[in-house]
């Protein structure tokens, strides 16, 4: 006997952030945030950039919900941005930001339409983090948020999408204690009429709970083109299906969890006699070990991803690299391209992308060279262990790691890259240690260290590049309601590289040579005060350092001062 | 106790299991791409040096019979090259390019055609390498030809044995006029050439001359029914320093099985040639891809509107300029139809 169980709409109540609103049918929530900034930029002998840029914004974020009745919800949420200089309605824009409808089929199948941020598995749906923000002290985090927030990038990873979801769970009375079900289709490209046909990514998983210990699951995703939408009888297709496994056991008080995912991938474009069949396989295993709280957690990985492996909607980045900066995009007398540096990805949303990229992209080996694509870049095996610490009175939070990959299949040559990481970060609660301060005083750190090298019998084939961050942050609680925050992060990277120059199927058909010596760093102040949770006032002041002593670029400097306020109601 | 001794156990079997399952079936498998990705960096970066010196396969070769040579050399890296066979006693040179480690008989296959006229005679001949990867490196070795390679087609003219009394011939009178057979030129195939030269200051036709099917007896020009496999071809020269030249060949068919030719009411595609390279080259038209012209524009054929090559009843060839521009002149060679592919000398 298999009977329908009641899911909850729980989610649905959730979207209501404002508890005055509950048991209102319409109700308002929103956001709103002003910026202004003064940039500073100092190149030595650079007499054709203008040195001084001013500018802002200000913008509302209004969300109507509605709940029309108790297993409806409909969101619509309009922005209303001004930039600055903009006077009597010069300069305001007027955009619809999000528009979602989502609700309960009789008390057992969920639904959503509209805009909807989804996600499966780091090798079939999944928003991998941008450079350089594995760790970040608070103060990296001021402008961050405000980009994640206007990208739809959510810290749990998941691609803003639109399209349709449906989600249904089956509970069973013995063996199997429950089915839960999750499908989308959503429109991921829209036509043009001419080559150009309507592009969907569908699919979904299916998890099956043996039991709270035991969860074994099926994923299947395809990103494909439809054929009779365009005069393009071309279409392409990239199916992905893996399997997961999720078990937990304990061992005379040790706890042990393993969890698994495998799977395979396709790549081919019907109709289209030049493209290529890509076909691999991937599997990444996992076995965390823990007590108590009172020692730390150790996880060894081992992963194997094919070089043929891809899976579009994993292998997106968020960053394009191949975009300019919107601050000072041109700089020196020469004009030429400002190279993108840790204070661009922090505070630029036009270098991020919502959409997926059928093609690998541009990465920027200088700031991550062992994974650009996540735990599904192509081309890689091997192992990594991590040590998690908390201290139980909260004074030290550690988290160290380390990952040995290599390639699987040489590029170029048969000899092999070899990759390295090694990640430290953490934070320090000093106030955990003073009693009487009832404010504030965090030290937070982090270096990773990142090394990729190959020797083989062609000289130029030889690479040896190690980029290094290390940053350190403080926050120290000033006056109730007032933090001061500084940061001060440094980035080098040194050595050669071959970059693999690939094709529009994602063959690789050329290497392009790539040398750094690159130094910058970021000193950050910031004082902030706390309205509540939701709503912050920030005096920032920031100073970027760049050198690059192996490119054509000259060095510069660049300073900004800002005020922040960001607030959500 | 023991219960849970037997539970631990069987969970931990089942970790096992699980934990190698993917490996053993993924282990298995065997990837698409086991060798590298992308081009070799030998290729691009590695030292160039030759690893088996040019050879030719036979050192005689009979092209009449049909028969074929091939070169082979071996090099440490991908490399662009040109094989250049030049003949010892005339001007006449075969070109083969390519880019691989290997010249081997797919690539490095020579039938006796000709790149730069005239066409390759009896007599010894110089295969000279070169490779883009060192400009410095030449390698050299000789082949002797014993027999000329014959071309395959319905022969239209060659000009070896005169004009043919039943080819019809007008030439203008103006000044400096020659419609003659020559061969004081390179002469791309055989002995001779058509020479089409004059000044006609009234009047765009300088000559023509007409070929009918007739003057090829019984079965005339004897062509397959299928205009889509079959190929015009005619050799053709312009001097360096004339351009005003217009050769315009002219496809009469006999749709209605009359024995004549209709302008009125029967189909006449064109193939006008203008702005030619200088020197000598071939053109090569396929039979379904002419089109009517009137005056040099494109119009609808006055007949059945299809192509039928095996009704073609005459063949005639117009040298004209623009009575403007002075003096003009053409050479014509080799007038042949073939079956299958364009003409390769």
């Amino acid at each position: 006997m298999i009977r329908v169980s009641y899911i909850t709409i729980a989610v649905l109540l959730a979207l209501a952030p404002n508890a005055f609103a509950q048991g209102k049918k319409v109700w308002a929530s929103g956001a709103a945030r002003s910026v202004f900034q003064q940039n500073t930029i100092a190149s030595e002998g650079d007499t054709v950039t203008p040195q001084k840029l001013n500018g802002g914004h200000a913008l509302v974020d209004i969300a109507f919900n509605a709940k029309p009745n108790s297993k409806t919800f409909v969101h619509g949420m309009v922005r209303v941005r001004n930039d600055f200089g903009g006077f009597w309605g010069s300069g305001i824009t007027f955009d619809m930001r999000q528009l979602y409808l989502k609700g309960l089929v009789r008390d057992a199948i969920r639904y959503q339409l509209g805009d909807i941020n989804y996600k499966l598995t780091p090798y079939t749906f999944y928003n991998n983090l941008e450079e350089l923000s594995t760790h970040q002290s608070e103060a990296l985090n001021i402008y961050r948020e405000l980009v994640r927030y206007d990208l739809f990038y959510t810290d749990d990873n998941t691609w803003r999408q639109q399209g349709a979801a449906v989600d249904f769970g089956l509970l069973f009375p013995k063996l199997v204690k429950e089915l839960e079900v999750n499908t989308f289709v959503f429109r991921n490209r829209p036509t043009d009429f001419g080559q150009q046909s309507d592009r969907i990514f569908f699919g979904g998983n299916g998890t099956l709970v043996q039991n709270n210990n035991l969860v074994f699951g099926v994923n299947y995703i395809d990103l494909m083109d439809i054929k009779g939408t365009s005069r393009s009888n071309m279409a392409l297709h990239n199916p992905v299906v893996t399997g997961t496994v999720n078990a937990k056991t304990k061992v005379k008080s040790i706890n042990l969890e393993f969890k698994s995912e495998s799977g395979i991938s396709e790549l081919y474009v019907l109709n289209d006699p030049d493209a290529a069949e890509l076909r691999d396989y991937f599997f990444d295993l996992d076995l965390s070990i823990s007590k108590d709280k009172k020692l730390p957690s150790l996880t060894v990985n081992y992963l194997n991803v094919g070089p043929q492996f891809r899976s579009i909607g994993a292998q997106s980045k968020r960053i394009n690299f191949d975009a300019l900066n919107l601050l000072y995009p041109r700089y020196g007398n020469a004009q030429m391209v400002r190279p993108l540096t840790q204070l661009d990805m922090m505070q630029d949303a036009s270098l991020y992308q919502i959409d997926f990229s059928p093609e690998l992209q541009a990465f920027a080996p200088q700031y991550d060279n062992v994974q650009p694509y996540g735990k599904a870049t192509p081309n890689r095996q091997g192992f990594a262990i991590e040590l998690d610490y908390t201290s139980p009175n909260k004074l030290i939070d550690i988290e160290a790691s380390y990952q040995g990959l290599s390639e699987i299949v040489g590029q170029g040559v048969e000899d092999l890259r070899s990759f390295s990481t090694i990640n430290v970060n953490g934070k320090f609660r000093i106030d955990t240690l003073i009693p009487t301060f009832k404010r504030a005083l965090e030290l937070s750190y982090g270096l990773i260290t990142r090394n990729t090298t190959r020797s083989t019998a062609i000289a130029e084939g030889n690479l040896d590049l190690t980029s290094t961050l290390a940053d350190i942050g403080i926050k120290i609680g000033v006056a109730t309601d007032f933090d001061l925050l500084a940061n001060y992060r440094m980035i080098n990277a040194s050595g050669n590289e071959l970059i693999g120059a690939r094709n529009t199927y994602t063959e690789i058909v050329d290497f392009d040579p790539f040398q750094t010596e690159m130094q910058q760093s970021i000193l950050m102040l910031a004082l902030r005060y706390t309205f509540d949770d939701e709503n912050h006032l920030n005096i920032v002041w920031q100073k970027l350092n760049y050198e690059d002593s192996a490119s054509e670029n000259p060095s510069f400097d660049l300073s900004q001062f800002g005020i922040v306020y960001s607030m959500k109601f | 106790m023991k219960t849970q001794t037997i539970k631990t156990q069987l969970i931990t079997h089942f970790l096992v299991f699980i934990a190698l399952g993917p490996l053993l079936v993924f282990q298995s498998c065997k990837r698409d791409s086991d060798t590298i990705e992308g081009p070799s960096l030998n290729d691009l970066y590695g030292d160039f040096a030759v690893l088996e010196t040019l050879k030719v396969n036979q050192p005689e070769v009979d092209f009449s019979t049909g028969e074929t040579v091939f070169f082979s050399a071996r090099f440490s890296k991908l490399t662009d090259w040109t094989l250049t066979i030049k003949s010892n006693s005339t001007s006449a040179v075969k070109i083969i390019q390519g880019k691989s480690r290997t010249i081997d008989q797919s690539s490095g296959l020579w039938d006796g055609s000709t790149t730069q006229f005239p066409s390759f005679g009896t007599g010894s001949c110089t295969a000279v390498l070169t490779v883009e990867a060192d400009s410095s490196f030449s390698d050299s070795v000789s082949v002797s030809v014993t027999g000329s390679r014959v071309v395959e087609g319905r022969l239209v003219a060659d000009f070896e044995n005169g004009i043919n009394p039943d080819w019809n011939l007008f030439v203008q009178s103006g000044a400096n006029m020659s419609f003659t057979i020559e061969n004081s030129e390179v002469v791309p195939h055989g002995a001779n050439y058509f020479d089409m030269a004059g000044e006609v200051n009234w009047d765009y036709l300088i000559g023509l001359i007409d070929f009918p099917a007739t003057a090829y007896g019984a079965n005339g020009f004897d062509l397959p029914s299928n205009p889509s496999d079959l190929y015009f071809n005619v050799v053709l020269y312009r001097p360096d320093t004339l351009t005003n030249g217009i050769v315009l060949f002219q496809f009469k068919e006999d749709d209605n099985d009359d024995g004549n030719f209709t302008e009125a009411n029967e189909d006449m595609y064109s193939l006008e040639l203008k702005n030619l390279d200088a020197g000598w080259q071939i053109v090569s038209m396929k039979y379904s891809d002419m089109i009517a012209l009137v005056n040099g524009s494109p119009s609808s054929p006055n007949g059945n509107g299809q192509h039928n090559p095996d009704k073609l009843h005459t063949l005639s060839c117009l040298f004209l300029a623009n009575p403007a521009t002075g003096y003009s002149k053409a050479l014509m060679d080799f007038v042949i139809f073939t079956e299958g592919n364009p003409l390769s000398l």
